[in-house]
Order: C-alpha cells, then structure tokens, then sequence
C-alpha cells in the first residue's frame, strides 16, 4: 500500500474546525383541529429553534471522535453542516482547510460519510453495482477502483453477499457495505452518523472493530455520533456530550469511563420470585425495580466491583437470564449536571473546548 | 490520492451512462412492470390522439390547426418529455426529496447535487412516451433528413425547457415549505397546457403561458420550428430553453442554502 | 343486519373526517379541475365561434360546458383505487383483513364513497364556478325552459305561481335523477376497477392493464366530447359499451334532462352493475384462495 503524507506525517494538524457554528430552524406551529390547520394556512406562525448553538472544537488527523448526545441534542445537524448538507446559521467550521458549505464539491473527494438511518446503496440491487456507480461518481481508475474495492470486500467480509440485492441483506450486512462503500475513494475523514443504530450486539461488535481497524492502519480521522455508550467505549479515545445544542463536555475515554461510564446495570430474570423489598447484600449496587420475576440492578463497579456482584447474583438468586448493559447516555448526562464539573477534566479536555460557562449555565436550568 | 478529474460534458455523459446503466439493471429486475408501464403510457397517449382524430373529423381546422399539427404538438412533445424525464426522473420529486431530506445523499458527493438529484431515479413510463413520440413523427410527420434532424432538435429543446420548468416549480418547497401539491398540481397544469393549441386561449392567460407559465416554449415554439424551421425562430428556443435552465439551476442552488434535511420534523415532536 | 351496515358507514365517516381534514390538500387537488375546464371552455369557445353553429350534436355552448364540468368531476372525484388494491394484494394486507370482522370489499367500497364524497362537492364548485363565469349558470336556463312549458300548460294569464312550482318540480327531477345516476355510476366504477385491482393475485403489474381500461372509459366513455359528436361508427361501438352509463349517462341527464333517458341510463346502469358485481364476486373468491394455498 501506498502511503499517504497523513499517514507518514506527523498527526499533530487539525482535520476539523468549528468555532462557535450555530444553526437555527424555522418551525411551523400550528394548533390542532380544522381550524388551526387553516389559520396556520393563512397566517403560518414560526418559531425559531436553535438546534446548535455555538459549538467550538477540533478534531485532530487521526483521531477517532464520538460525537454523543440524547435525540434532538444537535448531533445530526453538526454532522451534516460539516459535510456540507446544510448551510449553518452562523459561526464558522472548515474541514480539511475547506468550509463545507462553501467547497461542497471540492470536500466531498476527500471525506466520505455514512447516515444509519438513509441508505447510500440501491436499494433494489446488489451492493456490487452500487460500488461501480461511485467509482465513477468519484472518478477513480479502473485499476485502482478494482483493487481498493478487492480490499475493501476482503476486510468487511463482504464478498459473499456482495452479489444479492440489499433488500435482501440483514441490518449488519447493509452496514458494513455502506461503511465500505464509503471508503472506496480513499476518504482523509469519516463522518458516521449512528453507525450502529439498531444492530445486535454481535454486529455492532463487528462495525467497531472495522472502523478501529481503518483508523489504524489508514490514518482515517473518524467522526461518529451515537447514544450508544458502548460505542465510545469500545471505539474512540475522545468523547465530546452535547445537549440542546451545546458541548456539555469534551474528554478523553478514559476520564468519561473513570468518572461517569462506572454505573452498569444489570437485568435479571429469575426462577423463582422475588420480595418486592429485595435489598441486595453489597454496598454500591442499588436495586432499580425488584417484581416477580424481575430484577434490575444499578452496579456502581468503582464501589462494588462487577465481578464481586456477579458473584453474589450467582450464589444468592436463581437466575434464569442475565443482561449486562451500559446506562442510556441520558442518564450519564444527568449525573453530569448532578455531579457537576470535577477539576481533573479541565485538564483532560482539549484546550481549545471543554467546558464551557454557557454549558452549564443554561442546560441547567 | 491523486484524483483525476474529468469535468465538463464528457464527465457528465460519463455520470449519465454510469446512472442510466443502475437504472436499467433495476429496470430488468422488474422487467415486468417495466414493459408494462412502458406499454400503457404508448398507449395513454394513443388514446389521446383518438380524441383529437375525433375531434377534428367534426372540426377540421380550427384557428388554423389541423389534426396533423396536433399530432405534431404531441409527437415533440412526448419525445422531450420522454427523454427528459426518462434520464432526470427525480425532477418531478425534488420537492419530495427536499421535504423528506433526502437530499443529504446526493449533497455529499462530489460534482453537481443538482444533476445527481434528478438522475437518481429514472422514470421507466416516460420511456414510452419517448418511444410514442417517435412512432407519430415517422408515421405522420413526412420525415425527410432535414425534418427529421429539427424534429429532434426542437422536441429535446422543448424537453428542456419542460424539465427546467418542473425544477423551479418543485423547488419552490425550499422557499414555501410543504409545497408538493401545489408543485405537483403546478406540474399537471403546465403539461396539460402543453398538450393544446396555444391559439385557441387568450388575453391574461396567453400573458401567462409565455411567462409563469411558459407552455410556448415547451410546446408551442417547438412545433412552429417544426412546422416553419427558421434560424431566428430556432435561435430563440434554443436561448429561451437555455435561459430557463439557467434559472431552474440557479434557483436550485440559492434554495439549498435554505434546505433543512428533515431537520423540522424531528424537531416538532 | 343494521349493526353490520353500521361498521362501512363508520368507514365511510371516518374516511370522510380524514379527507375533510386534508381540505387544503384536496383543495389544492381541485386546482387541475380548474385548469382543465379552463382549457375546455377556450377550446370551445374557440370550436363554436369558428363554426358559426348554435348547437353541435344537439349542445349548446353553455351544455357542452356544462357537460364537461360533470364528466370531469364524475371522473376525478373516483379515487384511483387499482394502485391501492394492488398493492395491498401484494404487500398482504389484503391477507390480514380475512380474519377480520368486515368483507374487504365492504370496507374497500365504504373508504372509496368517503374519498369520493369530499372531492365530488369540491370539484364541482371549482369546475362550476369556472364554468359559469365563462358561459353561465345552467340553472336560470333550466327555469326559463320549465316556465316556459308551464305557461304553455296553463295558458298566458297568472300561471307565475304554478309556474314555479313546475319549475321547482323539473329542478328536483334533475337533482334526484343525476344524484342517482351519479351514484350509480360510481357503484360501477368501483366495481370494475376493484376487479382489476384483484388481478394482482395472478399478475406481476397490471399498470398497462388499468391505463387501457381507465382511458378507454374517458375515450368511449365520452369524458372529453359528447357522444352525439362522434363519428356514427364509433358511436355504435361506444354505446354497447358500459363506459357511457359511468361517465356520459349521468352528465347529460344533469345539463339536458329528459325522463325517457333518465330510465334507459338507469336500467343501462343496473344491468351493466349486475354484470360487474358477479365478476368481482368471482375474481374476489378465486384471489382469496390463492391467498390460501400460498399460505398467505
């Protein structure tokens, strides 16, 4: 393989910018009925909402960014000004040295982006042919087309279905011949949004450890957004939270995890019920709803660790099924605000971000 | 990497062909329906043309027209239309994709959003207008070499002031919001207009078809070159078409700036 | 028998709420309606004018415009129900529904008057009112013709009051007669395109199927020009036809009423309806086994 100068180079050059983008929608109100349909016919009423309100950052080349925040916080409409979707209502961005909306064309040859939920493959035929139409959308050598799609389908294991129309794949395999798709021109940036929205665990498994793989060995600086905190964990070293259109916080993995990713939850299902004022016998595990069958637990696993905990289901409970997951980001963001601002992550945020006064000043309240 | 570009027209025929050869991959995946949708819209127009053979063995000429100039009028038209909307079928949806978002896809890929929105889809039924045009020219248009070779010029320079007409009519919903009735009715109105000899309306409306409305230079114009091929005459489609598609590409790109991916409605709930 | 009755009248309500709520939409869709008799009145007027006649094929300007308002709205008020059966064929609602309370017909029939209902009264104030502005009410004229005969009846001194009842009386005869020629026509359109609907149990796309049916019922049907105006031969073809009883059968009873025609197109109606009802019947019991044996 060739090296790219990114590659080779020293990766200490900002990919993406954005200082204080901000973008606004108008909203049609209307009130319900007959007659409100034909008032707002006549004499439409807007209200303005900000979607994002000044969000400053970058992202380093190479770098691999989760981009989280709940429903409606902002994430798509961030992601989709920096592709060049949508023109933002002030503030500016550029990616690459180019602003998106400005050099849409120019940009769009260097990054390649993937939206979970808007499918870039046709939907009535095999993913093969979408491949050659991007080809020569993106204008690539028939040589040199021809072996980076080889590549592409050897590493995403996608030479087997490569053939079937993709109506006919499962989610997994639609995923990983979007995100090779998305690829093949050889892309400096990835932008992903909600890459594993809807996939088992399994194949969500399998998509982190593809987009890892092309981080490492092309250099690509990815950009992902998601409420899945599984993914921050498994996949980036730095997680930017954003709510009502604001950074609530920027940090590394590792301060995220230590901080606020120490809450796992554990469900249960049991062979025999249980007391409905079940109190489980270890400090640090809070037991959310106790009924029937049915037991959730809250593991705190800097207090009580996981494997103390299990140790304890086993021996007192009789346990039928048993479900391990990360809490919703909603609930992280909420013991955020609860928290408040510990010092250490100051120092662990990017200098140019981080916290910032309006975050916690305004989302509060 | 190094990239080669290739811009301009080749690489747009070059894009068309790539398009044009996914589309007929899906076209033959349901060959079927395909050939179906084909043969009846040769036929919808047939029967067009039967109410005018109708018409016109009770009437036969009416300010001046005659049944060979409608059928005419019907032979250029349908070829432009077919063409135009069989390659940019999407144009007739723009205002749908822009309302759904569904533009996002095309806006991430490099060279025009424009041209990759309306050959995103191809529509199959207009190929059998295409093909009807065709057949009522070599029928009853007395093809000779030169006729033949104005008949495809005016009927591909109507066609484009056709589909120019549809942009700007769907991308009104970048500047009005939910606009798709009113750009689909628009559509209807602007093709059912077309399909009639313009001398038989007048005063406003007249006013309107060759402005709001501009049915003369989809059909009207055409079959006058047709039927009287001058060069002042075809200098003047050729720049009025041109002029229109001038303004449905810039009117287009100003209401992308506006474009909002689908964003109201998540926001609404 | 009541109770059952009452479930498609509770279809046909709320199918009715759910177009009236979307007035804008459907209003917007009366816009065509518009355009189109718009275009007719010019070439009409355009095709009287250079005539130089009063009357062609037994119509006045005024009747064939007239005329044309109720062909168009008989027509664009039917919703396109194939496209909606065959999909629901395919997509195996259709399937689902067997189980269900209701005949799938019924309900079909229901939601199809509800829809109709709401674009038949919308339509016909667009197309009339452009109609009248162009050319005139016909009511005014029917009036006169009614006054006229009744004057004639009773002789030239003080038959105003008896004059407007007869005149009252011809109005209500027109109004009934084309309300019932109208719903029968609908009756019959639902029922022959419903059949054709169906055909999606054993055919992979019926699109060049339904366009043939659907513009050889305008054409023959005398959508776009009155019957009287053809050419004899294919006047004779035509009026063998069924397409005549849905679209022209109904227009001419509203702009030229004679009770004579009034029973033949109704009769014309019940025989033909016989004919499609039995069919659909038919192809409806074939298509549902198949719905069986593919294990639905």
């Amino acid at each position: 393989m060739m090296k790219t100068p990114r590659e080779t180079g020293a990766c200490a050059m900002a990919a993406i910018i954005l200082t204080d983008l901000r973008k606004d929608f108008l909203a049609k109100e209307k009130e319900p009925g007959l007659l409100g349909s034909m008032k707002a016919a006549f004499a439409p009423h807007y209200r303005k909402v900000e979607a994002v309100r000044g969000i400053s950052f970058s992202v380093d080349q190479g770098e691999v960014l989760a981009f989280i925040g709940p429903n409606g916080a902002g994430k798509s409409t961030t992601i989709k000004m920096l592709t060049g979707i949508l023109y933002p209502s002030g503030g500016d961005a550029t990616v690459l040295g180019l602003r998106p909306w400005v050099d849409r064309q120019r940009l769009a040859f260097q990054i390649g982006s993937v939206f979970g939920q808007k499918s870039q493959l046709w939907y009535h035929l095999p993913a093969a042919d979408t491949f050659d139409l991007l080809a020569r959308v993106y204008e690539l050598p028939t040589a040199e087309y021809r072996q980076r799609r080889d590549r592409m389908v050897d590493l995403f294991d996608i030479g087997e279905f490569l053939k079937t129309p993709v109506r006919k794949l499962s989610l997994g395999q639609r995923m990983r011949c979007e995100i090779a798709a998305s690829l093949l021109h050889r892309p400096s940036v990835l932008f992903l949004d909600e890459p594993t929205i809807g996939l088992d665990v399994v194949a969500k498994q399998q998509i982190r450890d593809l987009i890892r793989a092309m981080n490492r060995e092309e250099g690509v600086t990815v950009f992902l957004t998601s409420h899945d905190a599984g993914d921050i964990e498994r996949l980036c070293k730095r997680v930017i939270i954003i709510n009502h259109g604001q950074v609530v916080m920027d940090a590394g993995v590792n301060t995220l995890r230590h901080n606020y990713l120490h809450n796992k939850v554990i469900d249960l299902k049991l062979a025999a019920p249980v007391a409905d004022d079940y109190a489980f016998p270890l400090a640090g595990v809070t037991v959310v709803k106790a009924r029937g069958y049915g037991l959730k637990l809250e593991v705190d696993t800097a207090v009580a660790p996981m494997e103390r905990v299990l140790g304890l289901v086993v021996e007192g409970l009789r346990v039928a099924d048993i479900a391990i997951t990360d809490p919703p980001v909603e609930s992280i963001i909420k013991t955020i605000y609860e928290q408040g601002v510990p010092a250490e992550l100051r120092e662990d945020a990017a200098p140019e971000a981080g916290w910032t006064e309006s975050a916690t000043g305004d989302a509060l309240c | 990497m190094e990239v080669r570009r290739r811009g301009g027209l080749r690489g747009t025929f070059g894009l068309i062909s790539a398009y044009a050869k996914l589309n007929l991959s899906m076209a033959l995946e349901y060959r079927v329906s395909f050939a179906s949708q084909v043969i009846g819209m040769f036929i919808n127009d047939g029967l067009w043309l039967v109410f005018w053979a109708l018409y016109f063995t009770r009437f036969p000429v009416v300010k001046g027209w005659q049944q060979q100039d409608i059928f005419m009028l019907w032979a250029v038209l349908t070829l432009g239309y077919g063409v135009m909307m069989g390659l940019f079928g999407n144009a007739s949806r723009l205002s749908f994709l822009i309302l759904q978002g569904q533009l996002d896809y095309y806006l991430v890929l490099p060279k025009d959003a424009l041209i990759h929105s309306l050959l995103g889809r191809m529509y199959f039924t207009a190929w059998g207008d295409g093909l009807f045009g065709l057949v009522v020219f070599a029928l009853f248009g007395h093809p000779t070499p030169l006729r033949v070779v104005v008949y495809l010029a005016v009927s591909l320079l109507g066609g484009l002031a056709l589909i120019s007409t549809v942009i700007i009519v769907n991308s009104l919903t970048f500047f009005l919001g939910s606009t798709q009735v009113l750009s689909g009715q628009l559509y209807n109105t602007v093709i059912h207009f077309a399909t009639y000899p313009m001398d038989i309306f007048q005063g406003v409306v007249k006013v309107l078809l060759y402005t709001a409305i501009p049915v003369f230079f989809v059909s009207a114009l055409p079959v006058a070159v047709l039927r009287q091929p001058t060069w002042p005459a075809l200098g003047l489609l050729a720049a009025s078409s041109f002029a229109l598609a001038t303004l449905a590409y810039a009117m287009f790109h100003r209401g992308l700036r506006r474009y909002e991916s689908g964003n109201l409605v998540n926001l609404q709930s | 028998m009541l109770r059952r009755a009452g479930k498609y009248t509770g279809v046909f309500r709320i199918t009715l709420m759910n177009n009236l709520a979307y007035i804008q939409d459907v209003a917007l869709n009366s816009i065509f309606m518009l355009v189109v008799i718009f275009v007719f009145v010019a070439l009409w007027k355009t095709t009287y004018s250079v005539t130089g006649e009063q009357s062609l094929g037994g119509f006045t300007l005024q009747q064939t415009i007239w005329y044309l308002v109720m062909t168009e709205t008989i027509t664009m008020s039917s919703p396109r129900i194939t496209t909606r059966i065959d999909a629901e064929v395919k997509g195996g609602d259709l399937a689902y529904s067997l189980n269900r309370p209701y005949s799938y017909v019924g309900f079909q029939y229901a939601s199809f008057m509800g829809e109709a209902a709401v674009r038949f009264f919308i339509n016909l104030a667009v197309g009339g009112l452009v109609a009248g502005l162009s050319v005139g009410f016909p009511a005014g004229g029917a009036l006169e013709a009614a006054q006229a005969t009744a004057s004639r009846v009773t002789g030239a001194t003080g038959a105003v009051g008896v004059a407007g009842v007869a005149g009252t009386a011809h109005l209500l005869a027109v109004v009934s007669a084309s309300a019932l020629t109208i719903l029968m026509a609908m009756a019959l359109y639902f029922t022959s395109m419903m059949a054709l609907g169906l055909l999606a149990f054993w055919v992979e796309d019926a699109t060049a199927l339904f366009l043939v049916y659907e513009r050889s019922m305008w054409i023959l049907g005398g959508l776009l020009l009155p019957l009287s105006l053809f050419p004899a031969a294919i006047r004779r073809v035509a009026e063998v036809l069924p397409f005549r009883f849905i679209i022209n059968g109904p227009a001419q009873l509203a702009v030229k009423y004679a009770a004579g025609d009034f029973w033949r197109v109704l009769a014309g109606q019940a025989t033909w309806l016989a004919v499609t009802v039995v069919v659909l019947a038919l192809v409806y019991r074939a298509g549902v086994k198949r719905v069986n044996i593919n294990g639905g």
